[in-house]
């Protein structure tokens, strides 16, 4: 059986002489996949191509078994499609529940009470349902973060293309959305870019890092995490040649390094850890080509 | 069916009792009772539960949830409305950024301006008119969407509604609001009467101009575009002898309309470049 809702063959994104996506090949099928990548990487590049807002400059896109370059396919897509822009704006003065009834309205819920049904249903789910009347613009950035990660749950979508959804929220937030974000991978293919490690980790099976617009890793998060194995060590003093080192609550130093010293006290690698080696890694092979 | 209420923990409405008690069919005094034992019995309660049909209870809440928190209709929708416009597409339009921001208020300062100035026969009041008021439809273009003018842009091309639709009602509705100004002050115009209206005519030429480049140009570069071509073309036209009818003489009205149907037509053979960014080419 065919499971893939999502298929891009040598996706190329430029802007004037820059390339920021490098002939990307990319499947994705149903559950989470966390998009991991630096500044810069092409993520949100690749984000607003699967929400149909960009157009690649070549290759090619199938998204949900449909064509995006058709006007037609394309309308059918947004109808399942639920987007998470990195910034997202909102008109001055709407309420929370404004602001999502409008996003609804967009989104062809045109009987009135069915919509503003779905617009609690929703506002709810992110742990608004009490702060619905209030201005944007006198929420706080996490409660307005939010209102848009509402926006994008309406109508349970197929396909969730989530910009950084956990920016500005405090644990509690993060934690109670995992909850709904995982819900949500339960039903649709779900493609999460963040720079929170730990969202990725408690989230997705897969994971994906972009850098350079090019696909650095593309798998399960615990192989990630496996590649680190071995390299992250405590000492008692600081290592100079570490990738990253740091002194931890207990005194001692984390160091995270491509060659560990022999006979340290090697530790558990973390995500963050795995993801930290890769890039390291790459930059590694990168300056290895050049020279 | 029994309807002796006890009222000591050990006893409990029974199914048919309750069914009865849904149904509204038991005795005012019985009703009363079981009322009371509802309120003092978890285990009754949780059997009346499925006895009753949540939709109209559902209704009631959504009803009462929605005088909360839903938002009375604004000022544009209701007028919106009144023209025609659906509940959704009114709400569509209320939420340009064009209606609620300080570009419409810009917008009418600049064309009160100009009607001042051909009110109190300024010497370039007319030009200045003539200038300006055929931009009114450019501006509204410009202000209609966009990245540059609507903060929610990408969510909105996500979402399935047209965006042609879209820019046609956001345009139409500004250009209802600051057309009824223009059009009381066009009679102030020196000259024959039918110029009080002629500029409509590059005016929708302006407009169809814009929307047409607006499928190469992100569209405020577009308005910027058309605008200066204009102002240059009445200024040139008007020369030194000022004399700014020239630019709506009778015999170019025809040209303007020529132009309108045919950037229409171009507009409308590449709308499909508005719905996706980055295809402009």
């Amino acid at each position: 059986m065919n499971d893939k809702t999502i298929t891009l063959a040598a996706v190329t994104r430029r802007y004037g002489s820059a390339t920021v996506l490098d002939a990307l090949d990319l499947d994705l099928s149903p559950g989470i996949t966390g998009l991991l990548g630096p500044n810069g990487a092409g993520k949100t590049t690749l984000l607003r191509i699967l929400a149909t807002v960009l157009a690649p400059t070549s290759g090619s896109c199938r998204i949900l078994g449909r064509n995006p370059d058709d006007p037609d396919q394309r309308t059918e897509i947004r109808r399942r499609l639920g987007y998470l822009p990195q910034e997202s704006g909102y008109p001055r003065g709407f309420t929370a529940f404004r602001y999502v009834d409008y996003v609804a309205a967009l989104k062809e819920w045109t009987e009135r009470d069915a919509r503003h049904r779905e617009v609690r249903r929703v506002l709810a789910l992110v742990g608004l349902a009490d702060l619905a009347g209030k201005r944007m613009r006198a929420l706080s950035g996490g409660q307005r973060r939010r209102a848009a990660l509402a926006q994008s749950l309406l109508g349970d979508p197929e396909l969730l293309v989530l910009d950084e959804p956990t920016t500005g929220l405090d644990p509690e937030q993060r934690a109670s959305l995992r909850g709904v974000l995982s819900a949500a991978g339960h039903r649709s293919t779900v493609l999460l870019a963040t720079h929170q490690t730990d969202d990725v980790a408690a989230l997705c099976e897969r994971v994906i890092v972009l850098d350079g617009g090019r696909v650095l890793w593309d798998g399960a998060v615990t192989a990630l995490v496996g590649t680190a194995a071995g390299k992250v060590w405590l000492a008692d003093v600081e290592h100079p040649a570490a990738l990253s080192s740091w002194r931890t609550g207990t005194g001692r130093y984390r160091h995270v390094a491509l060659d560990p010293p022999p006979g340290v006290e090697i530790a558990e690698p973390s995500l963050e850890d795995a993801y930290l080696l890769l890039r390291a890694t790459a930059g590694r092979e990168r300056d290895g080509v050049t020279a | 069916m029994s309807t002796d209420i006890g009222t000591d923990r050990g006893w409990h409405a029974d199914g048919d009792l309750l069914a009865a008690y849904v149904a509204g069919t038991t005795r005012p005094p019985v009703t009363a009772s079981v009322e009371v034992h509802l309120l003092n019995c978890a285990r009754c309660r949780a059997r009346v539960t499925p006895l009753v049909d949540p939709a109209p209870l559902r209704a009631v809440w959504d009803h009462v949830a929605d005088e909360l928190q839903a938002p009375r209709p604004t000022a544009v929708e209701r007028v919106a409305g009144r023209l025609g416009l659906s509940g959704r597409d009114a709400l569509i339009v209320a939420a340009a950024p064009a209606i609620r921001g300080a570009w419409l208020l810009g917008l009418l300062l600049c064309l009160l301006f100009a009607v001042i100035g051909v009110a109190l026969g300024a010497p370039n009041g007319s030009l200045l008119f003539l200038a300006v008021t055929p931009l009114v439809p450019v501006a509204a273009v410009a202000f209609a969407y966009g990245q540059d003018v609507d903060p929610m842009w990408d969510t909105t091309l996500a979402a399935p509604y047209s965006p042609l639709r879209l820019l046609l009602l956001r345009s139409v509705s500004v250009v209802v609001v600051a057309l009824p100004l223009a059009l009381a002050a066009a009679p102030l115009l020196p000259g024959p009467s039918w110029v009080a209206v002629a500029w409509l005519v590059p005016g929708l030429a302006c407009a169809c101009v814009t929307l047409a480049l607006a499928t190469w140009l992100p569209v405020s570069r577009a308005a910027v575009t058309v605008s200066g071509c204009w102002i240059g073309a009445v200024i040139v036209g008007a020369g030194p002898a000022r004399d700014v009818l020239v630019v709506v003489a009778a015999p170019l009205l025809p040209a303007y309309l020529i132009v309108a149907v045919l950037a229409s037509a171009v507009f409308w053979l590449r709308s499909d470049k508005l719905s996706v960014l980055g295809r402009n080419s």
